[in-house]
C-alpha cells in the first residue's frame, strides 16, 4: 500500500494526545506504551479513553493518535459511537480538520471479513475532512505471527520518526535513556489522623451506575454436571414504577472485585502486605496522566482496597507489566523480563502467559523479588473492567428485575490449578441479599424488530439467554413467528429455560428446535438443525422475517 | 448479534459527501427503470417508461452502466424501481448495487420472462427485499420499512449551512476556508446533537473505504517458518536444546567466531523420569518462565527455597 503523504504542519508544542476505544484492554495497553516511549522523547503525551474524550478538543489538539479496535462484525465500539457518528455528520465542511494532525492504528483480526473496518473508516474520514496524517496506518492483525508485536513496535518508531521534526525538544525536559524508569502515575501520601476516612464503597466507574440485589442465585445444570451455570436474579434499588430501565436484548455490566485471597497473595508476592491497610491519598502525579476518570482527587484509599476494586490482578499480563516489572528486578530475572518483551521472545511470551492462561497474580508470585513501588500501582496493573451480561429477562414481564444466564468459568490448561473467570467467580460468590452495582449497557444492537415480522433466532448454549428476553416480548406483542435454534451438550443436564421453552411451544408461540451434541453417537450441532428447518426458514426470510444469532 | 440481511446497510442516508454526483436535480426522480440493448431495440423498454411514468419522474439506465459504475444511484431515492432485463443479468451485484438506492418500502419489480425465474426471485430476497411474489406476469418485492428518524433541519446553525459541500442548486460550492468559531459551533452541534442519542443524518460510511482497504492483508510470518518455534536454552541447559541451537550455529564456530561447543550431555531428555524427578538444570525452582520445555513442573508454581515438592494429584492433573 502507498500513500502519498503530505508535509504535516509543524507543531506548536511537544505534545499530543492518544486515544483509545479499549473493548478488551489491548487499546489501552497499546496507547499506555506509546504514551510511555513519547515521555521517555521529551513529549508531553495525554492518554484517554474515548469515552472521556470531550469532542470540542477535536479542534483544539494538534496531534492526535486513535488506537481503535474493530470487533468481528466490524463494528464501532460502543464507547466510540457518539464521536463517530458526529464526525460522520454530512454537514461537516472538507477542511473541518485542516489544523489536525493525526494517526490511527487500528487493532483486528483479519480472519474477520470486516478487518479493521474501524481504524480504517476513521483514517479515511479523517483524510476526507482536512486533517493531516503525520503516519501511514498502522494494523495490528491478531493473526500475525506475534499478533500485535509483529506490527507495533516499527510502526511505533515511524510515528516518532515522522513527528520528531515537527517541534524542536525542548532542552531541560531533556530525553529518558532507555534503562531509565518513567515516573508514576500517581503520588501516593500517606495520610495520619483521621482527618480522611476510607470509604469502603468503590465510586462508581460510570456515572449511571446502579445499585442492585441478589434475590436469588441458582445453579441451572444438573448436579455433577462439569459445567456450572446460574440463572442468577437481580433487583434494582429504587426502580420505580413505570421507569425503563432497558430493553429486551440489552446487557448488564457487573465490575467484578478480586477475591480476599488473591488480594492477599498478590500482596504478598510484591511485599506490600505491611502497609496494604494504610490508608493513602492519591493524587495524579500531572495533567498528562489524570486518576481514572471515576475517582475523586484526591483519593483516600488503602492499596488493600485499590486492589480489590480498581485494578486487574486475575488476567493474563500484557506486554507492558513485563516492561514495568523488569525495571523493577536484577539479575536473571530482569534478563528474563527483558526477553519477554523483546522482538523474538514473543514465542516465549505466548508460551508462558497467553497460551496457559497464565494471570498476572501467578506471575507476579513467580518474579516476586521485584522491588515496586507502591505509587506504580495504576501503571504495572491494568484497571478493573466492567463485565457485560446479555439480559434473560424481559422489562414488562419482571418488574424492575433482571435476569441473568452465567456459565462459571472454570477450565484447565497445563496449569496445575484451575483457570478461573474473574467476573464469573465473583458472581459466584455472591448469595441473595448481597448488593452490587451494576449498570445498564443499551448501545446493544440487539434488539427488536418493529411489528410482527417471523424471527429465526440461533443461540447455543448461554447464548440463548438474551432470546428468553425477545421471546417474553415477542409474547406480550403477540407475535407468533419464532423460531429458536438451541444447542447443548445434553438435554438432561444443560437444556437452559427448558420450561419455559416447552411452554411457549404448548402455546403456539414458538417452533424449538434442540441439537444436543452429546446425546447420541453422532454430533449434532445447530448447523445440522437449521438445515432440517430449510423451507420454514425460506418461507420466514421470504416474508422479511430476520436471523437472529448469539453466543 | 442481530442480522438483518443488509437492510440497515446504507439504507437510509440522505447526504453521501463521498460520492456528489448524482446531487440535488436527481433527488426530484423517484422511479428508476433499468434496461437492456435489447429491451430498448424492441421498444419494450420505452413502453415501460412511459407506464410507469404515472408513478413519478423517471430515471433510465441500462444495467451495465450501473454494474459499471458509471452509473452511481444516489441512497434511498427512488419509491419505484422496475428491472426490464434477461434473467441472467439480473445478478447478484446489481441487484446489491440498486437496493440501496430504495427508499424504505419501496418497491423492485422485474417485468419480462425474468420474472418467471426462481434465480431471479432468490437474488432479490438474499438482498433483504421482503414480499416477492409474482402478481400476474410482474415478480415484485419491497424494501422493508427501517424505524428512522426524519431528518429536522430547523435547528440547523447557518454555518453549517453555508459551508455544505454541495448547495441547493445543485451546483459544487468551492472549499471556502471556514473560520474556527464556526467549525467551532457546528461541532458543537453535531457532537451534541449525536451524544443525546437521538438519530442524526450520517453520510453512508460504506462509502470511505477504499479498495485498498478491503484487499486481505500479508500476514507477517517468520522467514524460517519449517521451525515449530524458536525457544532461548536456558542457563545450565540440559533438556537438550542448547546443543540444538549450538549445531545449528557451527558455522560460526569453523569460521572463528565462536568457541566450539563443550561435548554434548546426550542423556538427559531421553532419561527416564524417576518417580520425583529431581532439577539437572537447577533452575526449576524459579517457575514457569526458567523452566525447560520438557519440565515435569511445568504448571506449577515457583517453589519456595526448602519446599518439599509434591506431585501426588499431578497423574490426575495430566488425566484430565
Amino acid at each position: 500500500m502507498v500513500w502519498a503523504l503530505s508535509e504535516p504542519p509543524p507543531l506548536p508544542s511537544r505534545s499530543f494526545l492518544v486515544i483509545h476505544a479499549s473493548v478488551t484492554g489491548t487499546a489501552v495497553d497499546i496507547a499506555e506504551r506509546l504514551a510511555r516511549r513519547g515521555r521517555r522523547e521529551g513529549w508531553a503525551v495525554t492518554v484517554k479513553g474515548v469515552a472521556e474524550f470531550n469532542q470540542l478538543e477535536l479542534l483544539e489538539t494538534p496531534l492526535i493518535v486513535f488506537v481503535l479496535p474493530t470487533t468481528g462484525n466490524g463494528a464501532a465500539p460502543p464507547t466510540f459511537l457518539p464521536l463517530w457518528n458526529a464526525l460522520l455528520h454530512p454537514s461537516l465542511p472538507p477542511d473541518f480538520l485542516e489544523d489536525l494532525r493525526y494517526a490511527v492504528f487500528a487493532l483486528g483480526d483479519s480472519s474477520y471479513g470486516k478487518y479493521n473496518w474501524v481504524g480504517k473508516k476513521m483514517s479515511r474520514r479523517m483524510d476526507s475532512l482536512g486533517a493531516t496524517a503525520v503516519v501511514q496506518r498502522g494494523e495490528g492483525d491478531d493473526q500475525n505471527e506475534w499478533g500485535v508485536e509483529s506490527t507495533f513496535p516499527g510502526w511505533m518508531d515511524e510515528f516518532y520518526k515522522a513527528i520528531d521534526p515537527l517541534t524542536p525538544a525542548i532542552d531541560g525536559l531533556g530525553q529518558l535513556s532507555i534503562s531509565d524508569v518513567p515516573p508514576a502515575r500517581i503520588q501516593l501520601d500517606k495520610v495520619t489522623g483521621n482527618t480522611l476516612e476510607v470509604n469502603p464503597t468503590p465510586p462508581p466507574w460510570a456515572f449511571d451506575v446502579r445499585w442492585a440485589k441478589i434475590r436469588d442465585i441458582e445453579r441451572t445444570t444438573a448436579p455433577g454436571w462439569y459445567q456450572d451455570v446460574r440463572e442468577v436474579e437481580l433487583e434494582i434499588e429504587g426502580f420505580a414504577e413505570e421507569q425503563v430501565l432497558y430493553e429486551a436484548g440489552d446487557v448488564l455490566e457487573i465490575r467484578p472485585q478480586n477475591s480476599p485471597e488473591d488480594v492477599d497473595k498478590f500482596l504478598t508476592s510484591i511485599g506490600w502486605t505491611s502497609i496494604a491497610d494504610h490508608p493513602y491519598s492519591i493524587t495524579a502525579r500531572s495533567s498528562d496522566q489524570p486518576l481514572p476518570p471515576h475517582l475523586p482527587s484526591p483519593y483516600v484509599t488503602t492499596l488493600r482496597h485499590l486492589l480489590t476494586h480498581e485494578v486487574d490482578i486475575g488476567c493474563v499480563p500484557r506486554l507492558s507489566f513485563f516492561e514495568w516489572l523488569a525495571a523493577f528486578s536484577g539479575g536473571d530475572m530482569e534478563e528474563k523480563l527483558r526477553h519477554f518483551c523483546s522482538g523474538e521472545g514473543q514465542d516465549d511470551l505466548i508460551e508462558y502467559t497467553n497460551r496457559p492462561r497464565r494471570t498476572i497474580n501467578e506471575v507476579m508470585y513467580e518474579f516476586r523479588s521485584a522491588k515496586v513501588p507502591p505509587e506504580y500501582i495504576l501503571d504495572l496493573l491494568p484497571p478493573m473492567r466492567a463485565r457485560g451480561f446479555s439480559i434473560s429477562s424481559s422489562p414488562a414481564a419482571h418488574d424492575g428485575k433482571v435476569d441473568l444466564l452465567v456459565a462459571i468459568v472454570n477450565y484447565r490448561t497445563l496449569m496445575s490449578t484451575p483457570r478461573k473467570g474473574v467476573c464469573t467467580s465473583y458472581i459466584a460468590s455472591l448469595s441473595p441479599g448481597d448488593r452490587l452495582p451494576v449498570r445498564f449497557d443499551t448501545s446493544g444492537i440487539l434488539r427488536l424488530p418493529a411489528g410482527t415480522p417471523p424471527l429465526i433466532m440461533v443461540g447455543p448454549g448461554t447464548g440463548v439467554a438474551p432470546f428468553r428476553a425477545l421471546m417474553e416480548e415477542r409474547r406480550r406483542v403477540g407475535a407468533k413467528e419464532n423460531l429458536l435454534f438451541f444447542g447443548c451438550r445434553s438435554i438432561s443436564q444443560d437444556f437452559h429455560f427448558e420450561k419455559e421453552w416447552k411452554k411457549m411451544v404448548d402455546e403456539g408461540d414458538l417452533t424449538l428446535s434442540v441439537a444436543a451434541s452429546r446425546d447420541q453417537d453422532d454430533k449434532i450441532y445447530v448447523q445440522h438443525r437449521i438445515s432440517e428447518h430449510s423451507k420454514m426458514i425460506w418461507d420466514y426470510l421470504s416474508r422479511g422475517g430476520l436471523v437472529y444469532l448469539c453466543g | 448479534m442481530a442480522v438483518t440481511l443488509d437492510s440497515f446497510m446504507g439504507g437510509d442516508d440522505d447526504f453521501n459527501l463521498a460520492a456528489p454526483q448524482p446531487a440535488a436535480p436527481a433527488l426530484s426522480k423517484t422511479v428508476l427503470v433499468v434496461g437492456s440493448q435489447q429491451a430498448a431495440g424492441d421498444g419494450s423498454y420505452q413502453a415501460l417508461v412511459t407506464e410507469l411514468g404515472s408513478k413519478g419522474a423517471v430515471d433510465m439506465h441500462m444495467h451495465d452502466r450501473i454494474t459499471e459504475g458509471a452509473a452511481v444511484l444516489a441512497s434511498a431515492q427512488y419509491t419505484h424501481v422496475a428491472f426490464l432485463l434477461p434473467a441472467d443479468l439480473i445478478t447478484s451485484a446489481l441487484v446489491s448495487l440498486v437496493e440501496p438506492s430504495l427508499a424504505p418500502g419501496a418497491t423492485l419489480e422485474v417485468r419480462g420472462p425474468a420474472a418467471e425465474s426462481d434465480d431471479v426471485a432468490g437474488e432479490l430476497r438474499l438482498a433483504g427485499l421482503a414480499g416477492v411474489t409474482k402478481e400476474g406476469s410482474i415478480l415484485t418485492s419491497t424494501k422493508p420499512k427501517v424505524t428512522s428518524v426524519p431528518l429536522s433541519f430547523k435547528k440547523r446553525p447557518a454555518s453549517s449551512i453555508d459551508n455544505s459541500p454541495s448547495t441547493s442548486n445543485g451546483s459544487v460550492a468551492l472549499p471556502l476556508r471556514t473560520s474556527r468559531a464556526a467549525k467551532a459551533s457546528l461541532w458543537a452541534f453535531t457532537t451534541s446533537a449525536s451524544n443525546s442519542g437521538t438519530s442524526t443524518p450520517t453520510i453512508d460510511e460504506s462509502t470511505l473505504l477504499t479498495d485498498a482497504d478491503l484487499e486481505r492483508p500479508t500476514l507477517v510470518k517468520r522467514e524460517d517458518c519449517d521451525v515449530k518455534r524458536t525457544r532461548k536454552a536456558c542457563k545450565n541447559c540440559t533438556c537438550g536444546l542448547s546443543e540444538i541451537l549450538l549445531e545449528e550455529q557451527d558455522d560460526l564456530v569453523e569460521a572463528g567466531f565462536a568457541a566450539p561447543a563443550a561435548a554434548p550431555k546426550s542423556t538427559a531428555g531421553k532419561k527416564k523420569m524417576s518417580a520425583m524427578p529431581t532439577s539437572s538444570c537447577g533452575n526449576c525452582y524459579l517457575g514457569d518462565a526458567f523452566r525447560c520445555g520438557g519440565c515435569p513442573y511445568l504448571g506449577m508454581p515457583a517453589f519456595e527455597p526448602g519446599q518439599k515438592v509434591s506431585m501426588s494429584n499431578f497423574d490426575d492433573e495430566l488425566a484430565r
